[in-house]
């Protein structure tokens, strides 16, 4: 709603009071939250005043070589052999990947299949730490002088990676194949619970806006939003004030899943990204706060992504914002926040919408915005009911999708039909689940649906 | 009068010699073969040929291409050669029966209690699967039901097979999503109990019972017949079911086979559903 077309007074012959609701600034904009369907979970942020602290390095980190989607990285390392922070550990010559670095200084104890926060396994290396921290950095470019390959270079160099949950190497998604005129810093954050990128802003928002600066001069687009939801005011604000002269701020009203780059770009500039689409399509690319400073530290700092702030939150003593290394083990985590408060029932890796839950020990990866403990009484599973044709996840679906009929298709097989009813567009938010009154475990029997839709592409 | 029936007749003639033409240049060649292979096949309409449109549909197909014949697992060795004749094919003589057999011991251990949807195939990859091995029998129940005759039936954390019910028609291999169920020849000597390639400390670690790979069949059976490839494969045709094998396995998961009852003459009508 930045453009809002022919000024009220016209289109309602003059009346007045309408012009406050339909009339938005373009300046500090705040839109009605323009995409379809979507929840109001509480928000549930115990953290959104805490301060981003620093524990001790941990005595032994796990690092997966494969953290992004694309293909895994192959270990340029052997057991035995002494790494330092900041140094290449794994590769690949696959166009979609991203290095991965080790993210303390140390001995390589173990090589072997490790569990991911999402459950696959993937080969990992162990590094025993040294406590010495001892640093192998890239020399620092300057953005201005630096070409643009040279600086997409850095980006791959550097392991950067989409930091909002998804895990898209960054290189790729700088290097359109088509033209783009928007670049969006997705600030939303709007799962329950997480606050990291919310403190991010708030402490380090200068080197968030340098990001933004240096991945708008790859891109080579002048038009740079900021979303930021209006339940971050203090964010809202600070971000307004550093981003003052070449980028703007868009307020959004509050809504899961505005964080979804999809519904964002609806929500902000009114574009559609199609079915099957990403947001080049629309002439957009959409990048996560927390990445975007990645991107300002391996540019201007020379140093590889291997620290991300994670929120560790819920049933935990004291919960936290924790600026900890990439591979850092959960329990380290939880030691440092004062262990479980209660009976702990299930540790989500992530929001409660969209985590995981995990069962073994599983390190903290590029991706893991936020560990969430939630006691047993919150988690007690409830009795699946029959579907009552309510029509309430056909409302609460982002995409246009009918949950409903999508988990009757995929539970009697018809795969075939699945896909006319485009049940590949689901993203898996969870809303539907969210507002199941039968409790069907919706998002569950879609993932079986995409599963089905493979075998029978093959 | 003689008008009206001078007309009314004069039209009866008209639309009785439009209609002939119609029929004529409309007719739709049907293959005569068809009504009668249909006739022939069992009319379960299982799907384990793998056509969606079930006998009526593989009896069309079977009149374009004569080799999908051996696709029906259902029809007896009497029905495929008379159907064989219609077609103008000879058919090989009938391979064996062959029933499921569940490879598992159901013993692994229990990781988490998952939640969600109940179906093997979507617990098999929440987080790995919610047991320790990760080739072990869910014990869900995809299988059960995937069976369209009623022969299986969850006993404990395993499927059990009722061989006097099972067609043989494959539908529980296909829906097991970590390939526990394996059709086998009737007159298997020795069957395993274990489905998991994985270390002997791997599966010493999950799983109470399993196979550890230790070699001891391989090293005791008298007329070399195991092989270790990692799980143990048994030459049907060198194994004379001596039953050393069964005998010496620390972990007992090698079991005598047994030639199972011969199933129910007439296929039974398919359970609805």
């Amino acid at each position: 709603m930045l453009e809002p077309g022919p000024p009220a007074s016209k289109r309602y012959g003059g009346a007045e009071r309408y012009e406050s609701l339909f009339i938005v600034s373009s300046k500090f904009s705040c839109s009605m939250s323009g995409f379809r369907g979507g929840v109001h979970p509480s928000g549930l942020k115990l953290t959104g005043f805490k301060r981003i602290e620093v524990p001790p390095l941990p005595p032994r980190v796990v690092i997966p070589l494969r953290q992004h989607l694309g293909a895994p990285c192959d270990p340029l390392v052997e057991k035995g052999a002494q790494v330092k922070t900041g140094q290449k550990i794994g590769d690949s010559n696959a166009p979609v990947s991203a290095p991965v670095h080790a993210s303390v200084s140390g001995t390589v104890a173990e090589l072997s299949p490790r569990r991911l926060p999402t459950g696959d396994r993937v080969l990992s290396v162990v590094i025993e730490s040294d406590g010495r921290d001892e640093w192998v950095r890239m020399p620092p470019l300057d953005p201005e002088k630096a070409s643009k390959e040279e600086l997409l270079q850095r980006v791959r160099e550097a392991g950067i990676v989409g930091m909002g949950g998804a895990g898209f190497p960054t290189h790729v998604k700088l290097n359109p194949p088509k033209k783009v005129d928007t670049l969006l810093i997705n600030g939303v954050e709007c799962e329950p619970y997480i606050t990291a990128d919310h403190r991010l802003m708030l402490e380090e928002g200068e080197k968030v806006v340098e990001g933004a600066k240096i991945m708008a001069r790859i891109l080579g687009v002048t038009r740079v939003l900021i979303a930021i939801e209006d339940n971050k005011p203090d964010a809202i604000e600070h971000m307004q004030k550093l981003s003052e002269g070449w980028g703007e701020v868009v307020k959004l009203r509050t809504k899961y899943p505005q964080g979804d780059e999809r519904h964002l770009l609806k929500a902000v500039l009114g574009r559609e990204v199609p079915a099957g689409g990403l947001p080049l399509d629309v002439g957009a690319v959409v990048q996560n706060v927390a990445t975007s400073k990645a991107v300002h530290d391996a540019v201007k700092l020379g140093i590889p992504l291997v620290e991300r702030v994670v929120t560790v939150t819920g049933a935990v003593a004291e919960p936290k914002n924790l600026r900890v290394r990439v591979g850092t083990p959960f329990t380290y985590l939880l030691q440092q926040c004062g262990g479980a408060a209660g009976k702990v029932g299930k540790v989500v890796a992530g929001g409660p919408m969209m985590g995981f839950a995990v069962h073994e020990e599983v390190p903290v990866v590029k991706t893991t915005g936020c560990v969430l403990l939630m006691e047993e009484r919150e988690v007690g599973e409830e009795e699946e009911g029959p579907c009552i044709r309510c029509g309430r996840c056909v409302d609460a679906c982002p995409m246009g999708l009918m949950p409903t009929h999508l988990v009757r298709l995929v539970r009697k097989k018809d795969f075939e039909a699945c896909l006319q009813y485009n049940l590949t567009s689901c993203d898996e938010c969870g809303c539907c689940a969210y507002v199941c009154p039968s409790k069907i475990p919706i998002v569950h029997v879609i993932r079986e649906g995409k599963k089905g839709i493979r075998r029978l592409k093959k | 009068m003689i008008e009206e029936m001078g007309v009314l007749g004069i039209m009866g003639v008209a639309f009785a010699v439009m209609l002939v033409v119609a029929a004529r240049k409309m007719a739709v060649q049907v293959d005569e073969r068809i009504e009668k292979i249909r006739e022939k096949l069992p009319g379960a309409s299982c799907g384990a040929c793998g056509l969606k449109g079930g006998c009526d549909a593989l009896a069309e197909e079977l009149v374009k291409d004569p080799s999908l014949l051996s696709k029906c697992r259902l029809a007896g060795p009497e029905e495929k050669r008379e159907i064989g004749k219609i077609l103008g094919i000879e058919v090989k003589e009938e391979e064996k029966r062959r029933l499921p057999r569940v490879r598992c011991t159901g013993e692994s251990k229990i990781l988490f209690d998952a939640s969600g949807e109940r179906t093997c195939s979507a617990l098999s990859d929440l987080a790995g699967g919610p047991l320790a091995c990760p080739y072990g029998c869910l014990g869900v129940g995809d299988c059960v039901r995937a069976c369209p005759f009623g022969a299986l039936r969850m006993e404990g954390r395993l499927p059990a097979v009722d061989e006097r019910r099972c067609t043989g028609c494959g539908l529980c291999e296909q829906a097991c999503p970590r390939g526990v169920i394996k059709l086998l020849p009737e007159d298997t000597k020795v069957l395993l109990l274990c489905n998991s390639p994985s270390s002997g400390k791997e599966v010493n670690a999950s799983c109470a019972s399993g196979c550890i790979k230790c070699r001891i069949c391989e090293k005791s059976c008298p007329v070399q017949a195991i092989k270790l490839e990692p799980l143990p494969v048994i030459d049907p045709i060198l194994c004379n079911a001596c039953g050393t094998c069964v005998e010496k396995c620390p972990r007992k998961v090698l079991k005598l086979g047994v030639v199972p009852p011969s199933p129910i003459p007439s296929p039974p009508a398919p359970a609805s559903g």
